[in-house]
């Protein structure tokens, strides 16, 4: 049997041990708009679970039909990236959460305003008693919803039981499309358990993703704004391709509408190559094996 | 009355102070000592692993970077937990500071880390992928060129550039990139003169990737010596230091206050005796929690020094672990072959053992012989031997089986010898091919040289072929690098041997046969490498050579095997190597290294 220990690419555990309360709790809040300024909001507004988890804009409606700066990402399997948003800010998802909750093109609210709502409702002071022993505190909220985000785990994509020795999940044409996103060197950055989300990576590194004819209101600073440091111009966190079929559009700022335009922009930017279309195909076959299970069902 | 009240005012005041004592000498203090000593040893364990994982991933031997996140989380944990536990264990805010002043600097020490291995992760990602790309680009542009005429001469250009890269990657910091450099500018060169190949989209993308590959080799070795020579590991020992300064007071002070309640525990005793009834229950219970205290407190003596135990054991462990690291590279072969090295040694101890208890049995059936001799010398110096030493002797001829003895014992003592022969071999064999090597070439015995990697991979091929050797007796010797060469026959034994068991399962055949021969072609030694394996596919046989190609299965085999073989060959040594197959038949790989290589004459000019 191939063994998976030494590729590049890991299988999603089944199981995933989380206090039920708190996920429960985190799933109450996830899909309560309470946790905007207008309540007009909540986290699955951009979130929604049963669209894969994005809302596929360009980049999200916020408050007052604000548009936001990047391209909302998955929340699926968010917890098994090393850090958070697109430049790695957030160390945790509990850190996380401050973000989008405070944004004023996102859910503009102030952490007293949403405590205050949820302290007035029983249910919640009876669910936050039993959860973590005492009335709503934002270090809770923030916990329960972390908890919840990590309970959002799609294992059994095709890939996954091929790396666990399953052959024939994966068809003749898909087995070479893997090969190629190893032979092209894919799997160099969407490596581990999460394909991806492990490591920050210069966008653009063999040609400028931002030419210099391109539009200057889309040019992003990346991990740069965060770190001022030269090296960090234009570099993200490497995203996972879980379920990647399901979450278009793609890259920070959404540009690419689809999985063939992608892989061609991956290949041009970070390779200097320009895809033959077999090779495009063949990726994208492979991408397609990427779409893992929720609740026993395909996301 | 007055008596009466006095004593109770002095009783509750004891036991008061008693009740002091007893919650100073808490385990729960004992508890955080425990907990902090845990976390403490946890983090020597993960500062191993993360120096493993960035050896490894030096190497390219880490397939994912998943556990730098995993360490660095946990870690971040454990330093996050101490600050409380400190404030138990140490008790004057003096120690404590210190404390949290040696926790300060070990935690901004791995936030420097933290924030160093990013850079390492992103350099490694680029270069891993850069390195996968090049041969794919190779192949491209030699099959879009515009005039075949080209195609030679680009050819020849663009492998010698990934050869020399492959070569530079897999060396030490300190090796220079000029071969690669030289390589990279003898392209551009050549590129000058033929400008319609130079309009090649594919060149730029080329030249990109292995300049970025040279740049970031120097980043990453750069990035690993800064990763691995950051103090982590004193200031870890500092804290571990005050930590088990901290233990030690602490439980001298718990002592301390358990040797004063049982003293006030005897003084109340002897002062409340038979007065009053409430006062003795409380004493009573004050005794048996004393006495539970005690107990309790000899438990965690215990678990402490076990604790200590296991982490000195970890400590030896650990130093373990960094001593194979630094050999990582020249021992992995040797690590993969370590198993069945391990069984063929096994297999003669096990029979040189089954023998010497055979001799030891023999002699003991011979013994009553040895008791018979000089009676029966004696005897036949006086001329007559008497019937009954006849019989006795008669008898102990028979259980000893002397005949059977006489044919068996030489027997084993050739068996033990052979087997002891064989011991030897094997670690004669296995310490020459991880001899680490020299820096310069020195004048190798191709035929031993064979002979050890044979050896020391038996087990990989016994059960496969049987390998025939034709060496040539007068081969004269080759100046080479002789570990880098063990490494190519390794390689080229290994791989025949799985090309053997492909057909052997598919055929449900027998065994397959290598065939290595040696000779010498005019200044030049040839090795032939043959075996009666699947062969090599028309498809494949242009790309065997490349980095990352391979036919193993996905996620199976490295593709760095026959590369590095070309390139140690080709490079290093100024040699040629080819391959003849019949798909279906076997493959033979022919080497060809040259007796004087022409750099070395001219350095002899130069002198």
């Amino acid at each position: 049997m191939v063994s998976w220990k030494r590729s590049p690419l890991k299988p999603l555990p089944l199981e995933v041990s989380l206090n039920q309360l708190r996920v429960d709790l985190g799933a109450r809040l996830f899909v309560d708009p309470q946790l905007s300024h207008d309540g007009s909001i909540s986290c699955a507004t951009c979130h929604p679970l049963d669209q894969g988890g994005t809302d596929h804009e360009v980049t999200s409606k916020g408050l007052g039909g604000a548009r936001g700066k990047r391209n909302a990402p998955t929340v699926f399997n968010a917890g098994l990236s090393f850090r958070q948003f697109w430049d790695g800010r957030a160390a945790t998802l509990e850190e996380q959460v401050d973000g989008p909750l405070q944004a004023a093109d996102e859910m503009g609210a102030t952490w007293n305003e949403v405590l205050d709502r949820l302290r007035r409702d029983v249910t919640y002071q009876a669910q936050f008693r039993t959860a973590y022993g005492g009335p709503p505190e934002v270090r809770h909220v923030r916990d329960a919803l972390a908890t919840f985000e990590r309970s959002l785990r799609t294992p059994n994509a095709p890939l996954d039981r091929y790396l666990r020795g399953e052959t024939n999940a994966l068809s003749a044409l898909e087995q070479r499309g893997y090969q190629r996103f190893l032979d092209y060197g894919c799997a160099s950055c969407h490596q581990g358990v999460g394909i991806g989300g492990n490591l920050f990576e210069a966008l653009g590194a063999i040609r400028e993703f931002y030419a210099p004819t391109g539009a200057t209101n889309r040019l992003d600073p990346g991990r740069f704004a965060i770190t001022g440091r030269e090296e960090d111009r234009h570099v993200f966190k490497v995203p996972s391709l879980r379920n990647v079929a399901r979450t278009a559009p793609y890259f920070h700022d959404g540009s690419a509408p689809d999985l063939p335009s992608a892989v061609r922009v991956m290949a041009r930017h970070q390779l200097g190559h320009e895809l033959p279309d077999e090779d495009v195909e063949l990726l994208v076959a492979f991408l397609n094996t990427l779409t893992g299970e929720y609740r026993g069902r395909p996301l | 009355m007055r008596r009466f009240l006095t004593f109770v005012l002095l009783a509750v005041s004891a036991v008061l102070f008693g009740l002091l004592l007893n919650y100073r000498s808490q385990v729960a203090h004992l508890e955080a000592a425990g907990r902090l000593e845990t976390g403490l040893h946890r983090l020597r364990t993960l500062d191993t692993l993360f120096n493993r994982d960035v050896l490894q991933a030096r190497q390219g031997l880490l397939a994912d970077f998943d556990g730098f996140s995993a360490e660095s989380l946990e870690t971040g944990e454990i330093l996050a937990a101490m600050g409380q536990q400190a404030e138990a264990v140490f008790t004057t805010p003096q120690t404590q500071r210190e404390f949290l002043a040696s926790q300060t600097r070990l935690r901004d020490l791995l936030e420097r880390r933290h924030a160093w291995i990013e850079d390492f992760k992103t350099a490694n990602a680029v270069l891993s992928y850069s390195l996968h790309y090049l041969p794919t680009a190779v192949r491209q542009l030699l099959a879009t060129q515009a005039r075949p005429s080209h195609s030679d001469g680009l050819a020849t250009r663009l492998n010698r550039v990934l050869g020399e890269i492959l070569v530079f990657l897999h060396s030490s910091a300190t090796h220079s990139a000029d071969g690669a450099e030289a390589a990279l500018a003898d392209l551009s060169q050549w590129l000058t003169a033929h400008p319609d190949a130079r309009a090649h989209p594919e060149i730029g993308a080329f030249l990109a990737h292995a300049q970025g590959i040279l740049r970031r080799k120097t980043q990453v070795d750069a990035l690993t010596q800064q990763l691995l020579t950051l103090p982590v590991h004193e200031a870890l020992e500092g804290v571990e230091a005050l930590s088990s300064q901290g233990r030690e007071s602490m439980l001298a002070k718990t002592q301390r206050h358990r040797s004063l309640l049982l003293l006030l525990t005897v003084g109340l005793l002897i002062g409340v005796v038979g007065s009053i009834q409430a006062l003795r229950r409380a004493n009573t219970q004050l005794e048996v929690r004393v006495a539970e205290r005690t107990q309790e407190l000899e438990r965690d003596r215990g678990a402490l020094q076990r604790e200590i135990e296991e982490r000195l054991r970890g400590d030896r462990e650990r130093h373990q672990i960094e001593i194979q690291l630094r050999h990582a590279q020249k021992l992995e072969a040797i690590g993969q072959l370590a198993a069945g090295i391990a069984h063929e040694i096994n297999t003669p101890t096990q029979f040189i053992g089954d023998n010497a208890r055979f001799l030891k049995d023999a002699f003991q059936d011979l013994q009553p012989l040895f008791h018979l001799q000089p009676r029966l010398l004696a005897a036949s110096q006086e001329g007559t031997v008497p019937s009954t030493l006849a019989t006795e002797l008669s008898v102990a001829l028979q259980t000893a089986d002397l005949n059977y003895l006489i044919d068996e014992i030489p027997k084993a003592l050739r068996q033990s010898l052979d087997g002891v022969e064989r011991v030897s071999g094997i670690v004669h064999a296995m310490k020459e091919f991880s001899h680490p090597g020299s820096s310069e070439k020195a004048r190798v015995d191709l035929n031993h040289a064979i002979t050890t990697t044979l050896t020391v991979c038996r087990n990989e091929w016994k059960h496969v072929a049987e390998v025939v050797t034709r060496f040539d007796p007068k081969l004269p010797l080759v100046p080479a690098f002789a570990s880098d060469l063990n490494q190519v026959f390794l390689n080229l034994v290994v791989n025949a041997t799985h090309a053997i068991a492909d057909v052997a399962r598919e055929r449900r055949s027998g065994k397959g046969v290598i065939t290595l021969e040696t000779q010498r072609v005019e200044n030049e030694v040839e090795i032939r490498i043959a075996d009666t394996g699947t062969g090599i596919p028309l498809e494949h046989q242009a790309r065997i050579f490349e980095p990352f190609f391979t036919t193993k299965g996905v996620g199976k085999g490295t593709g760095q095997g026959l590369a590095l073989t070309h390139a140690v060959v080709v490079n290093k040594h100024g040699g040629t190597i080819r391959f003849e197959t019949d798909p279906g038949r076997g493959t033979t790989f022919i080497l060809r290294l040259p007796l004087t290589p022409p750099h070395e004459n001219c350095q002899h000019h130069a002198e």
